[in-house]
C-alpha cells in the first residue's frame, strides 16, 4: 500500500509539471497587459512598454516558461504578485483558510445530507419519500449557486436581517456561502447514492441477508451500504473539486477573501503569478484528494486492497 | 398545528435575537464600500481605481487639491525658481505614525524611490530631486507642461525612509505614513481598518487640508466586488457610504428615509475616437468622420445609457477642469443632426461601410454602443459591437489598429484639461506613429504643445487646439458622467476628493 501511495505521489510530479506548462501557456496567449494594469490609465504607451521590458514580459515564450518552471520546481517559488507586491505563496496560504472552511463544510454537508437522502430514496423506491428526496435533488442540480446565493442574501440579509450579506467573521458569515455552494453537491450525492443503493439492494447477498432474518437496518448498513460505497466515494472526491471550483463564484458574491476571489481579481488585472500559482495549488489539492479517494477504496473494498497486496506478494515470491 | 406554529415563532425569535444586531451602527466608525481591491497599498505603487479610494486616508502628499486649487499639506511653501526648478519647504515638525521625524531627505528619497519604481509614470518629468536643507527640497524638471507641477507635488506619497526600511513588506499591507489614520488591519480582498492615532502632527486645524481631516475615529473600507452585493450592503447598513452604487440601483436610495444620494460631476468624459490609421476608412476622410459625429445623439446617450446621470459635453473633456474655456458652452458641438450627417456621408464618397466599435464592457457602455449602432444604421453604416474587458481593450487600444474603427473610451486627469488632451493627442506618448488613434498631423501636435506649455497655456491656446480638433473631427467628447454617492444618515455632510472619491475622515457625522 505504501509503495502504491509513493508511486502515486511520484506520478503527481509530471501531472503538476503538465498543469504548470498548460496554465503558463494559456496565460501567455491570453490578451491583456499587466504592465498597463500596474501603471493605471495615466500612463502613456511608451511608459507601459518600458515597464513591460523591466518586468521581463517582452522575453520570448521559452525563456519565460523556463524561468517559471525553474522557480516553481527547483526553488518552490510561485513568484511575486504584480498587484499586491507580496509572494504568491504567502497570499495563497493567507487565503486558503477561508476557501478550505467553505469547501470542507460543503463536503461535510454533501456527505451528511446527500447520503441519507439517497438511502431514504432508495429504500422507499417510487414512494412519496423517494419522490420528495429526488425533487430536492433535482432542484439542487438545477439551481445555479450564484442565483441561490443572491436570493438568500435578499431574504436573510436584506429583508430579515438575520445573516450578514458579505464578509468574513464568525460562524454566521459562512451559513449562506456554504448552503449556496453545497446544494449541487448534495443533490449529486443523493442521486448517486440512490442509484448505487438500488443496484445493491437487488443483489443476491442482500436477499440472502434478509432471508436470514436480519433486521432491515442491519441489512442496509452492514450489507448494502458498504457495497454501494465505491461510486459514492468517487462522487465525494469529485465533489471536493467541484466545491473548490464553486468557491470562485461564491467568494466573489459574498466578498470572502479566499483563493477564488484572489484568483478572480488576479485574472481581471492579469496578475499572472497569482493565477498560475492558484491553479497549481488547486491542482495539487485535487490530486491529493484523488489519491486519498483511491486509498479509501482499498479500505472500503477488500478486493481492491487484495489487488495492492497481491502485487506486493507476487513480487516477494519472485 | 398550533404547536408547530408556536415552535416556528420561538425559532424565529431566537434567530432574530442571535443575528438581529448585525446592522447596528457605531457612531465613531464609518464603513466605506468599494468594489475594486486596492491590492498592494504600499506608497510607490501604480494608480488603480481601488487605490484611489483609499489614497488620502492612507497617505499624505506635499500638496493636495481642494476646489480645483492647489493647497499645501506637508509643504509649507512652494516656490518656482525658474521654469524648470521648484523649491519646496516642508513643515519642520512633521512626524509619522511611528514617531519618525520627516525631513527634506525623506521627501527627496520618497520621490527618488517612486521614480526608480517606474510605477508612478508622471514622475518621469522630474530630472532630479535633492534635499537642499533640513526642510527644503529642490526639484528640477525635464519639462514642465501646464498643470504638471500641481500633479507632481501630489503624485508621490511621502513616507519616512526609516519607517519604509523597517517594514518587512515595503508597506504593502502595513503602511506607516504621516496621515492621521493608521492601518490597523488589512485583509487583502476583504477589508482595511484604520484608526485615528490621535497623534496627528499638524495641530493647527486651520492648516489641515480637506484631504487630511480626521473627523471620525475609525474607518473601515470594505471591498465588495459584486455591485449587487454592494447595494445590499448599503441597504442593510453594513456600509455607510459608497460611490460605486450602480446607476440602476441608485433609485433604491433616492428619497428613502435614512439615506441621502448626492450627485456630482465626475472628472471623466466618455469620448469617441476614429481610427485614422492608413488602412482605415476614416483616414483622410473628414466628411465621413463628421457624418458619424453628427449622427450620434449625446442627449439620447445621457438619457438612455445613464438614466439622465450624464450630460453632453462641448469638447474632448468636460467643464470640471479649471482651464476649460467657458465660451465653448455657447458653441455648437456636433449636435445630433441626421440630415446633415446624411449630406456629409454622401459627400464622403463612402458606401457599404462596416465598422467595428470597440468599448470596455459595462452596463452603460454596452447601452451606449447599442445606441450608436442604431443611430449609425440610420446612415446605412453597419456597426459590429466589440465589447472587451479593460485589459483586452487597452491592448487593442494601444496596439491593434486592425481591431477597431471607432472606439468609445473614457478620459480623465487629476490636473487639467490640457492633460486630458495630452493623453490622447500627444504623438510622443505612443510607440506607433501619430496619436492614440494614429493621427499624424503636425498642426495638431504644434497646437497641443502650445496648449500644454506652461508659458503659453491660456484660453487662447486651449481654444485654438479645441477648434482645430473639432474642425478635423479626429475624435469628439460625448458625455460627462454624474456620479451618485449614496450614504446613510450617519454622515451629515459628505466630503469627496478631486477624484470624486469619498474622504471618510473629512465627512461630518
Amino acid at each position: 500500500m505504501g509503495r502504491y501511495i509513493l508511486k502515486r505521489l511520484l506520478w503527481m510530479i509530471p501531472v503538476m509539471l503538465g498543469i504548470a506548462v498548460l496554465i503558463f501557456s494559456i496565460m501567455y496567449i491570453c490578451p491583456g497587459d499587466p504592465a498597463a494594469s500596474m501603471l493605471g490609465t495615466g500612463a502613456t504607451q511608451v511608459q507601459i512598454e518600458a515597464k513591460r521590458e523591466e518586468m521581463g514580459l517582452n522575453d520570448p515564450y521559452i525563456v519565460r516558461l523556463g524561468r517559471y518552471l525553474c522557480d516553481v520546481f527547483l526553488h518552490f517559488d510561485l513568484g511575486t504578485s504584480y498587484m499586491y507586491g507580496t509572494p504568491v505563496i504567502d497570499g495563497l496560504m493567507e487565503r486558503m483558510q477561508y476557501t478550505l472552511v467553505i469547501a470542507l463544510s460543503c463536503m461535510l454537508m454533501q456527505i451528511l445530507i446527500g447520503t441519507p437522502l439517497g438511502i431514504i430514496a432508495a429504500t422507499h423506491r417510487n414512494g412519496i419519500a423517494d419522490r420528495i428526496c429526488m425533487f430536492i435533488a433535482m432542484l439542487g442540480v438545477s439551481i445555479p449557486a450564484f442565483w441561490l446565493a443572491l436570493m438568500m442574501v435578499v431574504v436573510f440579509a436584506v429583508n430579515l436581517g438575520w445573516l450578514p450579506a458579505f464578509g468574513v467573521g464568525g460562524f454566521k458569515y459562512y451559513i449562506m456561502p456554504c448552503l449556496a455552494n453545497c446544494l449541487a453537491g448534495v443533490a449529486t450525492q443523493a442521486r448517486q447514492t440512490r442509484s448505487s443503493m438500488l443496484e445493491v439492494i437487488r443483489s443476491d447477498y442482500v436477499t440472502t441477508a434478509k432471508a436470514k432474518g436480519l433486521s432491515e437496518r442491519s441489512v442496509l448498513l452492514k450489507h448494502a451500504l458498504p457495497n454501494a460505497l465505491i461510486p459514492i466515494i468517487t462522487i465525494v472526491g469529485n465533489g471536493m473539486g467541484m466545491m473548490l471550483g464553486g468557491t470562485v463564484v461564491i467568494e466573489n458574491v459574498f466578498s470572502i477573501p479566499g483563493i477564488g476571489s484572489y484568483m478572480t481579481s488576479a485574472i481581471n488585472s492579469r496578475d499572472y503569478p497569482i493565477v498560475m500559482g492558484g491553479v497549481l495549488l488547486l491542482g495539487l489539492i485535487f490530486s491529493l484528494i484523488m489519491l486519498l479517494v483511491d486509498v479509501v477504496y482499498a479500505f472500503v473494498d477488500p478486493r481492491i486492497k487484495a489487488q495492492y497486496e497481491g502485487k506486493k506478494r507476487r513480487k516477494s515470491h519472485a | 398545528m398550533k404547536k408547530f406554529l408556536s415552535m416556528l415563532l420561538v425559532l424565529t425569535m431566537a434567530l432574530t435575537c442571535c443575528f438581529g444586531t448585525i446592522a447596528s451602527a457605531e457612531a465613531d466608525k464609518v464603513v466605506v464600500g468599494i468594489t475594486i481591491d486596492p491590492g498592494n497599498i504600499g506608497p510607490f505603487q501604480g494608480m488603480s481605481a481601488g487605490r484611489i479610494g483609499i489614497l488620502f486616508t492612507t497617505y499624505e502628499f506635499l500638496t493636495t487639491k481642494v476646489n480645483g486649487e492647489r493647497v499645501n499639506c506637508l509643504a509649507k511653501e512652494v516656490t518656482q525658481v525658474d521654469e524648470k526648478t521648484v523649491d519646496v519647504e516642508i513643515y519642520d515638525y512633521i512626524v509619522d505614525q511611528a514617531g519618525n521625524p520627516l525631513t527634506a531627505a525623506d521627501v527627496a528619497w520618497s520621490y527618488q524611490t517612486g521614480m526608480d519604481s517606474g510605477n508612478l509614470p508622471k514622475l518621469s518629468a522630474i530630472a532630479s530631486v535633492e534635499a537642499t536643507g533640513d526642510y527644503t527640497v529642490r526639484f528640477v524638471f525635464n519639462e514642465l507642461s501646464a498643470g504638471d507641477l500641481d500633479a507632481l507635488l501630489m503624485e508621490c506619497p511621502i513616507v519616512t525612509r526609516a519607517a519604509y526600511e523597517a517594514s518587512p513588506d515595503q508597506m504593502a499591507t502595513d503602511p506607516v505614513s504621516t496621515s492621521a489614520y493608521q492601518v490597523v488591519s488589512y485583509v487583502s480582498g476583504s477589508k482595511i481598518v484604520y484608526k485615528d492615532t490621535g497623534k496627528y502632527w499638524q495641530t493647527d486645524d486651520s492648516l489641515v487640508p480637506l484631504t487630511s481631516k480626521h473627523n471620525v475615529e475609525n474607518i473601515e473600507i470594505d471591498i465588495i466586488p459584486d455591485t449587487a452585493q454592494l447595494t445590499n450592503a448599503l441597504k442593510t447598513r453594513a456600509i455607510d457610504v459608497s460611490v460605486w452604487i450602480s446607476a440602476t440601483d441608485i433609485a433604491d436610495f433616492k428619497d428613502q428615509p435614512g439615506f441621502t444620494v448626492s450627485q456630482m460631476p465626475e472628472n471623466s468624459t466618455e469620448v469617441f475616437l476614429f481610427n485614422c490609421s492608413d488602412q482605415s476608412v476614416f483616414a483622410n476622410n473628414p466628411d465621413l468622420r463628421k457624418a458619424v459625429a453628427y449622427a450620434i445623439d449625446s442627449e439620447l446617450i445621457a438619457e438612455g445609457a445613464y438614466n439622465g446621470d450624464a450630460r453632453p459635453v462641448k469638447t474632448y473633456g468636460n467643464t470640471k477642469y479649471a482651464d476649460y474655456v467657458d465660451a465653448w458652452n455657447d458653441e455648437s458641438y456636433y449636435e445630433y443632426d441626421l440630415d446633415k450627417a446624411k449630406e456629409l456621408y454622401a459627400a464622403s464618397g463612402a458606401s457599404n461601410v462596416n465598422l467595428k466599435l470597440m468599448y470596455v464592457t459595462s452596463d452603460e457602455t454596452a447601452m451606449m454602443a447599442t445606441i450608436v449602432q442604431a443611430e449609425l444604421a440610420e446612415l446605412g453604416i453597419n456597426v459590429e459591437l466589440c465589447g472587451y474587458d479593460s485589459q483586452l481593450f487597452n491592448q487593442y487600444k494601444f496596439d491593434g489598429a486592425d481591431q477597431w474603427d471607432i472606439m468609445i473610451d473614457e478620459v480623465a486627469s487629476s490636473t487639467n484639461l490640457a492633460n486630458v488632451y495630452k493623453l490622447a493627442w500627444d504623438c510622443n506618448g505612443y510607440t506607433h506613429s501619430g496619436t492614440l488613434n494614429y493621427v499624424d498631423d503636425a498642426q495638431l501636435q504644434s497646437l497641443l504643445e502650445a496648449a500644454m506649455n506652461e508659458k503659453t497655456h491660456n484660453d487662447e491656446t486651449m481654444n485654438a487646439f479645441h477648434q482645430y480638433l473639432k474642425e478635423q473631427c479626429y475624435g469628439i467628447g460625448l458625455v460627462q458622467k454624474l456620479s451618485n454617492v449614496a450614504h446613510t444618515d450617519t454622515i451629515k455632510t459628505l466630503a469627496t476628493c478631486f477624484r470624486g472619491q469619498v474622504l471618510p475622515g473629512a465627512c461630518e457625522y
